[in-house]
């Protein structure tokens, strides 16, 4: 499995070989400065990431700065300006009515007034500038990975850089601001789509915390109501179920090292001395077997346990409104 | 054609829902509310070895992937393990060092008695058999296919060939050993146990979160992060397998008690690395049927757990069924029409064939029919074609679906005492040799032949009687105490479930002389065992019924009591309990409620009694001579014991051949030249004792 804050590196190629010579000596021949002036460029938009939070209107506010930068350059937008405003525009009347407006705007271009000084200052000061692509991308990850609450356990996947209250703010912020954030939607889904899993891990828990009240001695009676399927071979007896299920119980889900107690218990376990099959069962086809199992018993709590979360919080509502009544009744009598 | 609703007396007799393999599952669930009493079996034959489960582990994979193993080691002996590892039976912890002997009056080693060339056979087929693990553990070339024949590893003589034959492969295992996971002795036990799984161990925060920092999705999912003790192999200047030694000498480097764990473990690690034997195993779970009773964790012949005369009977039975099968089919419309067209040609055989058996049967007088039925079964097998892949006669080791899980050991289960065990290689390979891995039938013909001397140990040696073990033990297997242990969690580690009863014909005599004690029953009994005899596994069930009944009220008191004293205490329960139904008569039957109630009190003035007369016993014979206890559940044990009884006299004339065999003949292969004069010799033998 691949650790999701696993990025990819860039591939390795082989560099361009330069073998001009031109090249070879340009800093030493070239000591002086270009004989032609520099080109007045357009300035480049300051850089606005939406993960950092920042004010939304501060971004309109760097624009005009830019434009007004441009004209006191006095230079003249053209066609590679439009490519880098509005992005690539395959239609060429468009990209010429784009081309009239960036010259509007440079040579309607103002200096910002006392006002549009102060909201900059103030609104740059509010954002999470601090807070880097890269380590957006952890953030994101391990909030999947440990659920968006877990706070602690989030800072540990960016300790040298982020305190937990730095992180704690950021997430606050995150959580209130989403819509503002580039990508939300995929951002939310892949979190979401994390926190499911470990919910579910913790439902099957619960599942098998259940049912393991239920028997008086599981080696012996405890039954799945929902077998696994019978299209499958089947190659594990009954009986090595319920010893996985009773392993897993014993040590719990969440436990990393879980399938390696389990293969060791098996090889311990004098029961199955002479049971080659199953004592030959690598880690990895008890957690496959393991897996198979789990989802057989959530199937059988599985309308008890969303059940019991619905009462619960009909329960709460109902106690809240009959406690409203109450106090409505006291008023009336008073 | 058919009519659309068949008359009842039209309807084949199923055969599905019945196991009619000539295997049974052994279940845990079987002991389930049993208690077991050591010393029960106690006599000077018996002995605890700890070692007993791992060597017959060892013996057992050797015997089911006998196909990567020289024929050298399809022939041991649990006593050539003890001999080649320097293991003594006897101590409950594993640590005696030799045999006591009586007459010299001073331990004895192997050495000292036995002649150094076997002691050196021993030990060189340990270290083959060491050598042949490693090789199948670490051997890639042709891990692709499944092995048909055999083709064993390596041979003695190759093995003592090469130079340093152990060193390449010790270092490879070293290298993996540890993330395979190491055996529970050789772990470090520096956590407790509590420690090591309840709480959780270092905690890697000190607290929890406060408030939630999305209030849509209040769930806090992860409070806080865990590290966890694993399991910790011993340091390394302490691990046996980091002896420089070991490269040199193989398993005889380490102390006796590693040497067997480390084959153990290598039995372990084999099966779960070695690409051809998970090729082996998963072609044996993936077979295209199963047996009819499921997949179990293991099973056993069908003979030694319910015993031959049920077995007999259940395979009569089974004919009767066929037969009214063949017989309803026969008569239905459209099968006669196709019968006198010629079509069925397979079915007209048959039906001729059921012509043929009802003939033979019909002149037979009565009391010889049920004989006669089993001896007809070459025809049976015949009818048996197309209806069930098996029967209760059949070889139960020759079917594959069976192989995997197959207790080839297992010779008998008895309710309240536990399992026997009789550990001999060679159940599969199938090379003419007169072999006891058999069905049935051919086991009772082949106990004829020893016993009236048509097989002697001449015969045996012709046929290469060799390739089997000669030597045997008789185990007895606490396995209710197991599955007690289990089923509660306790821990398992040091504790002894195996005891031996016997180790040679000799004391095979005496177990079976001893066997007679406890199946001895009063009058008024062996009038219930007759009859529950006579009507076979009907009233058989409803009686265990009853038993679990009144057991589960035992039960609860076993558990309520102190570990240590429950063997003592049970033992003297038993006979308590005898008196008090004396004296009652049936009064506890009627007044279920009263019994527990009766029973502490009886108690605590029998045990000063019988722990009296425990001391008393220990000075004058160590044989608890006692009978099961008179309560009519321990008839179901009485009968087992019966069976197991007479399956080892039967044994008996067959195991005394071998060893003969072994006491004439040693190693002796025999040749042309050697088999001439062996046979001229034989005359002069007859001539001598005459």
């Amino acid at each position: 499995i691949i650790d999701p804050t696993w990025i990819e590196p860039t591939k390795r190629g082989r560099k361009a070989a330069d073998y001009s010579i031109d090249g070879y000596y340009k800093d030493v021949l070239q000591t002086g400065k270009p004989a032609t002036p520099a080109q007045p460029k357009m300035p480049k938009p300051h850089p606005f990431y939406s993960h950092q939070l920042q004010h939304p209107q501060l971004k309109s506010l760097y624009e005009k700065e830019r434009f007004w930068n441009a004209k006191k350059a006095g230079y003249m937008p053209n066609m590679d300006d439009v490519k880098s405003t509005y992005g690539d525009i395959t239609d060429e009347k468009e990209k010429n009515q784009k081309l009239e407006i960036l010259k509007l705007s440079v040579s309607n271009a103002q200096p910002f007034t006392e006002e549009e000084e102060r909201n900059k200052t103030e609104w740059e000061s509010e954002g999470f500038t601090n807070w880097s692509k890269t380590e957006f991308r952890k953030f994101i990850t391990a909030s999947g990975k440990y659920g968006r609450n877990s706070i602690q356990a989030i800072t540990m996947e960016l300790t040298p850089g982020k305190t937990v209250e730095e992180v704690r703010d950021y997430a606050k912020s995150f959580w209130a601001n989403i819509e503002r954030v580039e990508d939300y939607e995929k951002h939310l889904k892949f979190i979401e789509g994390e926190e499911e899993k470990i919910k579910k891990v913790k439902h099957q828990q619960e599942a098998l915390r259940r049912k393991m009240a239920q028997c008086t001695n599981p080696l012996f009676d405890l039954m799945l109501n929902h077998p696994p399927s019978t299209n499958n071979k089947r190659t594990f007896s009954e009986e090595e179920d319920r010893f996985i299920l009773i392993m897993l119980f014993k040590y719990g889900l969440d436990r990393d090292d879980v399938y390696e107690l389990m293969r060791d218990e098996i090889r311990d376990c004098p029961l199955f001395e002479f049971d080659y099959y199953f004592q030959s069962r690598t880690p990895v086809e008890l957690a496959r077997r393991a897996y198979t199992l789990l989802q057989c018993l959530e199937k059988e709590f599985n309308s008890g346990l969303t059940l019991d979360e619905q009462t619960k919080k009909r329960l709460q509502e109902e106690d809240e409104t009959g406690k409203r009544t109450r106090v409505e009744m006291e008023k009336e009598h008073e | 054609t058919a009519a659309s609703s068949p008359a009842p007396e039209n309807q084949e007799p199923p055969l599905t829902n019945s196991n009619w393999s000539p295997n049974m599952p052994l279940l845990s669930s079987d002991f389930k509310t049993h208690h077991s009493v050591i010393s029960r079996l106690k006599n000077p034959n018996m002995k605890p070895v700890i070692y007993a489960g791992d060597v017959m582990k060892i013996m057992g994979f050797v015997n089911k992937f006998y196909q990567f193993f020289d024929g050298d080691l399809l022939n041991l002996s649990f006593q050539n393990f003890e001999v080649g590892l320097d293991l003594y039976p006897g101590g409950p912890v594993g640590e005696v060092a030799g045999i006591y002997d009586e007459t010299k009056q001073r331990t004895l080693l192997y050495q000292d008695y036995l002649p150094i060339k076997d002691v050196v056979s021993s030990q060189d087929k340990m270290n083959l058999l060491f050598l042949t693990l490693l090789k199948l553990t670490f051997s890639q070339s042709k891990s692709g296919e499944l092995q048909k024949t055999h083709q064993p590893l390596i041979n003695l003589d190759q093995m003592k060939a090469q130079k340093k034959p152990f060193t390449m492969l010790i270092r490879q295992l070293r290298s993996s050993a540890r993330t395979w996971g190491y055996p529970k002795e050789w772990r470090t036990n520096d956590v407790s146990k509590e420690q090591f799984f309840m709480p959780k161990s270092k905690l890697f925060e000190n607290d929890e979160i406060e408030e939630p920092v999305d209030p849509k999705m209040s769930e806090i999912l992860t409070p806080n992060i865990y590290q966890w003790h694993h399991h910790e192999p011993i340091p390394l200047e302490e691990d046996p397998l980091q002896l420089s030694e070991l490269e040199r000498d193989g398993i005889l480097a380490l102390k006796p008690r590693d040497r067997i764990i480390l084959l153990r473990v290598m039995v372990d690690w084999c099966g779960s690395q070695s690409p051809r034997i998970r090729n082996e195993i998963y072609h044996l779970s993936h077979t295209k049927r199963d047996p009819s009773f499921g997949v179990q964790t293991q099973h056993a012949p069908r003979h030694l757990v319910e015993g031959s005369a049920v077995t007999y009977a259940q395979f009569r039975k089974l004919c009767s069924i066929v037969q009214s099968r063949y017989e309803i089919r026969s008569k239905k419309k459209h099968v006669k029409k196709q019968l006198s067209n010629g079509k069925k040609e397979d079915l007209s055989i048959k039906l001729k064939i059921l012509e043929e058996i009802k003939q033979i049967l019909k002149d037979m007088p009565k009391e010889e029919r049920d004989q006669a039925m089993v001896n007809l079964y070459e025809k049976w097998e015949k009818l048996f074609e197309g209806e069930l892949p098996d029967n209760p006669l059949s070889n139960p080791f020759e079917d594959e679906v069976y192989k995997l899980r197959q207790q080839e050991f297992f010779i008998g289960r008895v309710p309240h005492i536990g399992d026997f065990y009789l550990p001999r290689l060679h159940a599969y390979p199938d090379e003419g040799i007169i072999n006891t891995y058999v069905n049935l039938r051919n086991l009772k013909s082949m106990h004829a032949k020893c016993a009236n001397g048509e097989i002697d140990s001449l015969a045996l040696f012709e046929k290469n009687g060799q390739v089997m073990s000669t030597q045997f033990k008789v185990l007895y297997h606490d396995t209710i105490s197991l599955i007690r242990d289990t089923a509660q969690g306790l821990p398992t580690l040091g504790k002894t479930y195996w005891y031996e009863m016997c180790h040679d014909t000799r004391t095979l005599k005496e177990f079976l002389d001893f066997l007679d004690c406890k199946i001895v029953v009063s009058e008024n009994q062996s009038k219930d065992l007759q009859s529950t005899e006579a009507s076979e596994s009907g009233p058989q069930q409803e009686e265990s019924k009853d038993e679990s009944k009144d057991e589960s009220k035992d039960e609860s008191k076993d558990e309520s009591k102190d570990e240590s004293k429950d063997e003592s205490k049970d033992e003297s329960k038993d006979e308590s309990k005898d008196e008090s139904k004396n004296g009652l008569k049936d009064g506890p039957k009627n007044e279920p409620k009263n019994e527990p109630k009766n029973e502490p009190k009886n108690e605590s003035k029998n045990e000063s009694k019988s722990e009296l007369k425990d001391e008393k016993g220990k000075s004058t014979s160590v044989i608890n001579k006692n009978p099961l206890p008179k309560e009519s559940r321990f008839n179901p044990a009485r009968n087992k014991l019966r069976f197991l009884k007479d399956y080892l006299s039967e044994m008996y004339d067959i195991l005394r051949v071998f060893e003969n065999l072994r006491e004439q003949y040693g190693d002796t292969k025999p040749s042309q030249r050697l088999l001439r004069r062996s046979q001229r010799r034989n005359i002069s033998y007859g001539f001598d004792s005459e």
